[in-house]
């Protein structure tokens, strides 16, 4: 089952403010400065107004929209209370975000009466618990499920019950497979193909001669097939962090001491994590909001500070900064736990696990900045301006 | 440009033309193919990635020399589907291809021929002769080790030496390395170590066939292989590749002979139950056999054996399938020859003393 709850943040603010309630509600930034829409309501949809939308044009679209700032606390409170309303229903809870979560529910009490009848008192639970509607997708796997929960929106039930899977997916349109990116899509179509139906026509040597790899898991998505468990705590796929200046800047020497505080951050997180990195992704927005990512993946994993922030530079010396850059990220991925395989070459990896081993202990008692990288100084000191807004 | 030629020769060579064709090439013109056409009797068809470049020569009826780029996967594809044996093309001044076959017609945009970057010349040359099928055994046993890591690029390659008459061919990825050598077969005072890069070799291989010899040439920057009708120069790896003699085990403890097929044939059953997260086999030698198995929480496991000859200490030791399979895969030898000493040092697989493959282990779970 997968429980997704229905423009959370801006009901979240209806619900507090009466006077909103069937009005135009755009949370995020405020119009004026700059940052994006996190979540629209149903009313402000029809205007055309999307999560991750710059303000400013969410403004253009909608003038007479409620504008309001994010109130993170406020929605997480909410949220705690939603899920442990959802834990009541099954063991087996999976929180994918603020706003969504799978339920295992094979075997439930919840289940006896059918399983409409379980969404049905799901929906219900939700909404005695916080006053929200939540849209509900119940399928035999997590991957169908999350599609059946977005085909009735808002306060939607949707079920597909096993053996109907194909029958399910064969109007749909191949955006609608989730996992399936605009590029991919845009691939897809090039071969003529729109719907899962047409995709489902193919055998699967046709689709990975078709697609390549890709192909595989067109197959089984176009099947409604996954085998993805419900799994109470994910672990990371990736672990990044990024900045977004207050005042825009084009100093190089100052985005590389920025970018080395950013990869100590994540090579602590990663250490913590006792995860290892084999991809390093580089993302810098420029302040017309055109916004790149660069990446480079190796074959020996890494969670080390100073490898962390070599490849993060390597990836920014290539990046022409011909204009003012207003947010610099790094994102660590393709993680893995410790790998056994044995390296022919001697490195240096193995000498510097104590350091680092060392380097934390220090950290955790004096604080994450009590030691850094020489790189992460920044030098001109009359560079460092107001504080800049650091995000996860 | 007018010519008429073999409908064949022609999809041929531009098969191998298309295939060195990058596919998000910043240079539009880098996915056309040059046709040149000087006052010799010939058709010259050239492509580039501007990393590796080929050139075929083709006899043909000249009508009107000239120059033109013409796309070169569709010209590949209008030649495979024409019907006939002889295809005329011309090029038309606004730089458009038209081609005729039979009763086809065909009129293909182009694009100048002048802005096309052309093969370097190789300057101040050694050279070998081959013979091809002995220089593809060599890349094919050593290729598959070359690393796909770009922050190592010196190891994007194999490392070519020739020294004392002898070549020898390394590729490795920092976990295992191939090296395998042919004897006595160049001039014994040319000396020559270069980098290939891997898109030259997985070219090469493709091209390489029967027994005739190819001439490789060797410049300070570049390397070329010349046979009859084409030409492939390639730049080099520039940096310098790591000590490789220095992981090679000298001695070991034990010595075991293996029938490779065999062998290749129980990695291969047990590899099974291996996925990308968790691909490590236990090797478990004792008395007369070779036990292997795998294990993973997500498919199952697996257990199989053969017999070896062996009467040395119970000793277990892990390594990755894919390197291992990748050796005996590569190799047409009826028995290999596989030496371990720890289960933490490296074991080698060695055919005579013309094969050497080591292989890092894993550390056992």
């Amino acid at each position: 089952m997968h429980v997704d709850m229905d423009a959370f943040f801006a009901s979240v603010e209806q619900l507090r403010y009466p006077q909103y309630r069937g009005k135009p509600v755009i949370v995020g930034a405020l119009p004026g400065r700059r940052g994006v829409v996190s979540a629209a309501s149903y009313e402000a949809r029809k205007y055309g107004v999307h999560s991750a939308m710059p303000i400013s044009t969410a403004y253009s679209l909608c003038p007479k929209g409620i504008f309001l700032p994010v109130d993170g606390k406020t929605y997480r409170e909410v949220s705690s209370k939603i899920f442990s309303t959802l834990q009541a229903f099954s063991p087996l809870v999976e929180i994918a975000s603020i706003d969504e979560a799978y339920l295992d529910i094979t075997g439930c009490p919840v289940v006896r009466d059918g399983l409409h009848n379980a969404g049905v008192a799901v929906k219900k639970a939700i909404y005695d618990a916080v006053l929200l509607t939540a849209s509900v997708g119940i399928a035999p796997n997590k991957f169908l499920a999350k599609i059946a929960s977005d085909t009735q929106k808002p306060d939607g039930l949707t079920v597909v019950p096993a053996g109907e899977e194909l029958v399910f997916l064969k109007p749909l349109t191949v955006e609608k497979l989730f996992g399936v990116g605009k590029k991919t899509v845009q691939f897809i179509h090039d071969r003529g193909i729109t719907t899962v139906g047409q995709l489902q026509k193919y055998e699967r040597d046709q689709l990975v001669a078709m697609f390549g790899s890709l192909g595989d898991s067109l197959y089984f998505y176009s099947r409604g097939q996954d085998s993805s468990e419900v799994c109470d705590e994910a672990p990371p796929k990736s672990i990044g962090k990024e900045t977004t200046f207050q005042e825009y800047l084009q100093d190089a020497e100052y985005l590389q001491a920025v970018l080395a505080q950013l990869s100590e951050d994540v090579g602590i997180r990663l250490r913590r994590n006792s995860m290892y990195a084999s991809r390093v992704t580089l993302k810098i927005r420029f302040d017309s909001f055109e916004t790149i990512t660069r990446s480079i993946s190796f074959q020996t994993p890494v969670n080390q500070d100073h490898i962390l922030y070599s490849y993060a530079r390597e990836l920014l010396d290539a990046v022409p900064l011909h204009k003012k850059v207003r947010l610099i990220g790094i994102t660590a991925s393709n993680l893995s736990e410790v790998s056994r395989q044995l390296e022919l070459f001697e490195t240096d990896l193995i000498n510097t696990q104590k350091l680092y081993f060392s380097l934390d202990k220090i950290r955790s008692r004096f604080g994450e900045k009590s030691i850094t990288l020489g790189a992460s100084v920044v030098k001109n000191k009359k560079n460092k301006k107001k504080q800049d807004f650091e995000s996860i | 440009m007018h010519c008429i030629c073999d409908r064949i020769a022609l999809n041929e060579a531009l098969q191998v033309l298309q295939s060195i064709i990058g596919t998000n090439s910043t240079l539009p013109i880098l996915t056309n193919v040059l046709m040149e056409i000087t006052e010799t009797k010939e058709l010259a068809l050239t492509s580039t990635n501007l990393e590796v470049g080929i050139q075929f020569k083709l006899e043909a009826e000249i009508i009107e020399p000239g120059i033109c780029t013409l796309p070169c996967k569709k010209m590949f594809e209008i030649t495979r589907e024409l019907i006939g044996d002889k295809v005329e093309i011309e090029i038309s001044s606004d730089n458009i291809g038209i081609i005729k076959c039979a009763n086809g017609v065909y009129r293909l945009m182009g694009m100048a021929g002048d802005e096309f970057p052309r093969l370097p010349r190789l300057s101040k040359i050694n050279s070998i002769k081959i013979n091809e099928n002995t220089l593809k055994s060599l890349l094919k046993k050593t290729a598959y080790a070359i690393s796909s890591d770009e922050t190592r690029y010196v190891l994007n390659g194999v490392y070519f030496i020739i020294s004392k008459g002898d070549i020898v061919v390394v590729a490795t990825d920092g976990r295992r390395l191939a090296m395998v050598s042919k004897k006595e077969i160049a001039d014994p005072s040319l000396e020559v170590d270069i980098i290939i890069p891997a898109k030259t070799v997985n070219e090469l291989m493709r091209v390489l066939s029967g027994d005739d010899p190819i001439e490789m040439l060797f410049s300070e920057t570049q390397v070329g292989f010349q046979r009859e009708n084409m030409l492939m120069v390639s730049r080099l790896i520039e940096g310098k590749f790591p000590k490789y003699e220095q992981v090679i085990p000298k001695s070991s403890r034990e010595k075991v002979n293996l029938d490779r097929e065999e062998f290749l044939s129980l990695v291969r059953r047990v590899a099974l139950m291996t996925n990308a997260k968790s691909s490590q086999l236990r090797f478990r030698f004792h008395d007369g056999c070779l036990t292997v198995t795998a294990s993973n929480p997500e498919i199952g496991e697996a257990k199989d054996d053969m017999g070896i000859e062996y009467k040395g200490d119970d000793f277990s030791i892990a390594f990755n399938p894919v390197y291992m399979q990748d050796a005996l895969k590569a190799l047409d030898d009826e028995k290999v020859t596989l030496e371990l000493s720890e289960p933490t040092l490296p074991g080698v697989i060695k055919v005579d003393d013309t094969f050497t493959y080591v292989i890092m282990p894993m550390k056992l779970k």
